[in-house]
């Protein structure tokens, strides 16, 4: 037999020196691959093809990490059929950037490429700016603060840059920057998980707990109404897989409500009161273990996997990843003392424990919340210095998120704007409702401003991270209705909500005006506990 | 406590392997995502677990790679590594913008006879001592059993030069992370900075040279436009590049973190599509903005505090991608080059210093940091693949083991020579903010 590369190397047996040899061949046809792959360079005449390629040429996107390996693409099966038995079902998102086996794939040319990069790059700046004090400051001028705040424009700029017409998010930079999503899910769980101080559980204000059961359960319950209307118009049926799960999903993200709703729409101009705060806070509790729950008992269907676990199993897997994932940060923030490695350590660790959640089809937003809960209570002097890290990072990565989430978005089914339109109009009446029950009934200072932010409730980035965690977990027809249910009706709302602030304004008379919120960090930083 | 932690986290890693009924974690977006976080961490443990041995963090970073790499434990298996090499390329950018900004003319003027005596004497001394070695034992290298002795000398120059090569990644995170600052780290920096430019150049030229006498028939030499292309090119963007920076500066107090990473990723990504050098780009960025304005402590602030998660991500890949297949097979004849390449830096570097009467520092210990090696050589050894199709391959395979083995053990060596200089600890940047925003940007909380 011919040594591997002509080497004599003693005592090496066959089959090693094989392997050796197909790894070296593998290095090779891999260096040669991308470097035939490489597109032209600008210069005509000379193509200075001397520096390889670092990152190989463009390939049919893969399916994800659990299915065959040698299937390209799987087209979304029509409703009422079963995904492929033993096999991981085809992920929304994922499905979304396939491409069919029968469409030749051509590298992308290097005006392209450098075209997409320059938008991403755009994108970048422009989720930056979203952050600036001084853009928020327009924001607030123009009262468009919290639609800006909420991120719809970033989704609907995601929209746009997927677009053929545009292409700055093509599929092949889709499939790169896709981690990104996993990314931003957990990055908003651990955030709100970090506001969860166990102190605030001593001493609640009066009437928390009746106003979060009725602020939540009426909602949920109308927008399951809602969804079994869309089912009956839409001809679909309640034993379509995945329809009931979809419609509590829908129904726990229409319950939330926007953390700085009290911000946008309080009158009198003072900071919102520690009730209103703590009612919303536990809404968002609520939405959390929900996604918990529906993550851990509605595995996605025929997946073949290693571990086979009963529901309540993958609960308590839920748990034990959060909660490790919060000890061992917590354990090494305590031994590190430069900024620049807290930032590493939360980065790795939002990283790591979402990657690994959405690895193991569980939710990003959950686990992460676990594991943000527990470092902020487990956090010794340098709980400041987390908060400030997790402040400063979260708009960059909360935007690039959604601009992701607008790109994978597909809103041109009818069912699904059909659905949007009963669920904009069951979630208005159930959240006034439950207002006004709870203001007549059981709180009996329930001041103006707060009865208004029950009322209108806008919704926040938690319901948007919730149906997008059901893109990236879950597969069925009714995965992507829920979406445009969820985004488009925080459009509509928002649309709804700025229409009739401008009219209170008016009605006012010149002399009054909608106040302008309080700085928002200063404030949120005021009524967090701790 | 930190064995702890980075068991608890390969721990976790494990199990998340045992999840999928297919060996390895796949290539999607939640591997590509839960293996950068289990870089960050795991390479962050590594490296403070080696600095409490007194080892350089680097180096931890490197082995954590390797270890958990798909050579060995395959958490990190080889399609999650292709999705995170973008770090790759926005690390070299910042780098080299590092690099730059650590050129100040000023301090270097005196040092400047140093620099281009080492270059000479200690440089292209390794080049001729390689080929020579190589000329010389080829024997131990089959690939050459074909050739004629003008053939094969033509090739073992090829070798000389691309073994000669340094590595100024390794360089600057060193000095970094030591907080070194003195003659001795200025003439190392200076010298692989120059040393970069001139293998480029030398690699070019003996290639070309190669490739006629061998006649391998691969339309692969570089040509002279081409490599003009790459060097004014390179240096024309980075010029441009040090202006937008330097505007910026100028106009806008915060975000400076954001941008420079920004930048980085640009001139990575757009810069390699174009056939532009990132290396170079940076270089000439950063010295622009150090020599021709007054933002040169700030650019440094800043990609100072943009960076580490950049640099751990970049070193711990580097540390997968090590090739230790190529090790196990050339093991032998890698060492000997290993040794070959090591004596002449140090004795080329001893009396270079000694020819341009530079401090007494820099003749001891500059040897040790013109060893390590890394990214450039390994792009010289694909490139030598493709070049020579007939024995590339065998060849590359040492280089890969050269290198592999200079990867490992160079960092160790420099650091033990920047704190017997006594230079370690002289350089005290302040630590600012992390990636992205300063607090005083008012950034308000979503939701």
């Amino acid at each position: 037999m011919t040594p591997p590369l002509g080497y004599r190397v003693p005592n090496a047996t066959g089959p090693r020196r094989g392997w050796r040899l197909v790894l070296a061949a593998g290095l090779f046809a891999f260096a040669w691959e991308a470097v035939c792959q490489a597109p032209a360079p600008p210069e005509p005449q000379e193509p200075p093809q001397w520096k390889p390629a670092r990152r190989p040429a463009p390939q049919p996107f893969v399916l994800p990490e659990a299915s065959p390996p040698d299937v390209i693409f799987i087209p979304p099966p029509p409703p009422h059929i079963d995904p492929t038995p033993g096999v991981l079902p085809q992920r929304q998102s994922e499905t979304l950037l396939g491409r069919s086996p029968d469409v030749a794939v051509a590298p992308p040319t290097a005006g392209a490429v450098i075209r997409a990069i320059i938008g991403l790059v755009g994108l970048m700046v422009l989720a930056y700016l979203g952050g600036h004090r001084r853009f928020q400051q327009i924001e607030r001028r123009l009262n468009i603060g919290h639609m800006v705040t909420v991120g719809l424009p970033f989704v609907l700029l995601g929209l746009l840059a997927s677009h053929p017409a545009v292409g700055v998010l093509t599929p092949d930079i889709l499939r790169d920057v896709a981690p990104l999503l996993s990314l931003g899910l957990g990055w908003i769980g651990f955030v709100i998980g970090s506001r969860f101080d166990a102190r605030t559980f001593e001493g609640l204000p009066a009437g928390v707990g009746t106003a979060l059961l009725l602020t939540t359960a009426l909602p949920i319950a109308a927008i399951l109404l809602a969804c079994g209307v869309a089912l009956f118009l839409t001809g679909e049926s309640v034993s379509t897989p995945g329809v009931m799960r979809d419609a509590f999903l829908l129904a726990t993200a229409g319950a939330m409500t926007a953390r700085s709703a009290p911000q946008f729409l309080a009158a009198s101009g003072q900071n919102a009161s520690a009730r209103l705060m703590r009612i919303i806070e536990f809404e968002q509790l609520a939405g959390v273990f929900g996604l918990m729950l529906v993550s851990a008992y509605s595995r996605p269907p025929g997946a073949t996997v290693a571990w086979h676990l009963p529901g309540t199993g993958w609960l308590f897997v839920i748990l034990g990843i959060g909660t490790t994932m919060g000890i061992v940060v917590s354990a090494t923030l305590t031994r590190i003392n430069r900024d620049p490695q807290f930032t590493t350590v939360l980065l790795g660790a939002v990283a790591f424990t979402a990657g690994m959640a959405s690895f193991l089809r569980l939710s990003p937003v959950s686990v992460c919340f676990i594991a943000g809960a527990i470092v902020i209570n487990l956090a010794g002097a340098w709980r400041e210095q987390v908060r400030h890290v997790l402040e400063r990072l979260e708009r960059p990565i909360y935007f690039l998120f959604l601009v992701i989430a607008g790109a994978l978005w597909r809103p041109w089914e009818w069912q699904a704007w059909l659905l949007m339109v009963l669920f904009v109009a069951s979630r208005v009446t159930s959240k006034r409702l439950s207002a006004r029950l709870l203001g007549r009934y059981w709180i009996d200072d329930l001041n103006p401003d707060e009865r208004r932010v029950l009322e209108k409730a806008p919704m926040g980035a938690l319901s948007i991270a919730i149906v997008v965690t059901a893109q990236d977990l879950f597969f069925g027809p009714t995965v992507s209705w829920i979406v445009t249910a969820v985004i488009g009706g925080a459009i509509v709302m928002e649309a709804g909500l700025q229409l009739s602030l401008r009219g209170a304004r008016r009605a006012a008379g010149p002399g009054a005006m909608v106040a302008e919120p309080p700085a928002d960090r200063e404030e949120n930083r005021a009524l967090r506990p701790g | 406590m930190q064995i702890l932690l980075l068991i608890s986290i390969l721990g976790l890693m494990h199990a998340a392997r045992t999840f999928s009924p297919q060996p390895g974690l796949g290539s999607g977006p939640a591997a590509t995502t839960l293996g950068a976080g289990f870089i960050l961490l795991a390479a962050l443990f590594a490296g403070n677990l080696f600095r409490q041995l007194r080892l350089p963090q680097l180096t931890g970073y490197l082995v954590l790679g390797i270890v958990s790499g798909p050579h060995l434990m395959n958490l990190v298996s080889e399609p999650m590594l292709e999705q995170l090499r973008i770090f790759n390329g926005v690390a070299i950018a910042l780098i080299a913008l590092t690099a730059g900004t650590e050129m100040d003319f000023r301090t270097v003027r005196p040092l400047l006879r140093g620099i281009l005596w080492m270059t000479l004497i200690a440089v292209l001394g390794t080049v001729l001592v390689i080929t020579a070695a190589a000329f010389l034992l080829r024997e131990l290298l089959p690939f050459t059993a074909n050739l004629t002795q003008l053939q094969a000398l033509a090739v073992a120059l090829v070798l000389g030069v691309t073994m000669a090569s340094q590595s100024p990644a390794v360089v600057v995170a060193l000095r970094k992370e030591m907080d070194a600052d003195g003659p001795l780290a200025r003439t190392v920096l200076g010298v692989v900075v120059v040393s970069d430019l001139v293998v480029i150049v030398l690699f070019a030229v003996v290639s070309s040279v190669a490739k006629s006498l061998v006649g391998s028939g691969v339309e692969e030499a570089i040509t002279g436009s081409a490599l003009a292309w790459e060097i004014f090119g390179s240096g024309g963007a980075g010029l441009l590049i040090g202006t937008l920076i330097a505007t910026y500066l100028r106009g806008v107090k915060g975000g400076g973190a954001l941008f420079v990473i920004t930048t980085g990723f640009l001139v990575a990504e757009v810069g390699q599509r174009v056939r532009l050098d990132p290396l170079l780009i940076g270089l000439c960025a950063g010295m622009l903005v150090r020599n021709f304005t007054r933002f040169g402590d700030r650019l440094h602030g800043e990609i100072e505090a943009a960076s580490f998660p950049v640099y751990v991500s970049f070193f711990a890949v580097a540390g997968a991608t090590i090739h230790l297949g190529a090790l196990t097979v050339v093991g032998v004849p890698a060492a000997v080059f290993v040794l070959v390449r090591a004596c002449s830096f140090l004795s080329g570097s001893r009396i270079a210093a000694r020819v341009a009467g530079s401090p007494d520092v820099v003749r001891r210990f500059a040897g040790f940091g013109l060893l390590p090696q890394a990214g450039l050589a390994l792009a010289l050894a694909l490139l030598f693949a493709r070049s020579f199709p007939q024995f590339g391959e065998a060849a590359s395979a040492l280089v890969f083991a050269v290198v592999a083995l200079n990867e490992l053990a160079a960092p160790i060596l420099y650091r033990w020579a920047l704190v017997k200089s006594g230079e370690a600890g002289n350089l005290r940047v302040p630590a600012e903010a992390g990636i992205g925003l300063k607090p005083e940007e008012g950034l308000a909380s979503i939701e």
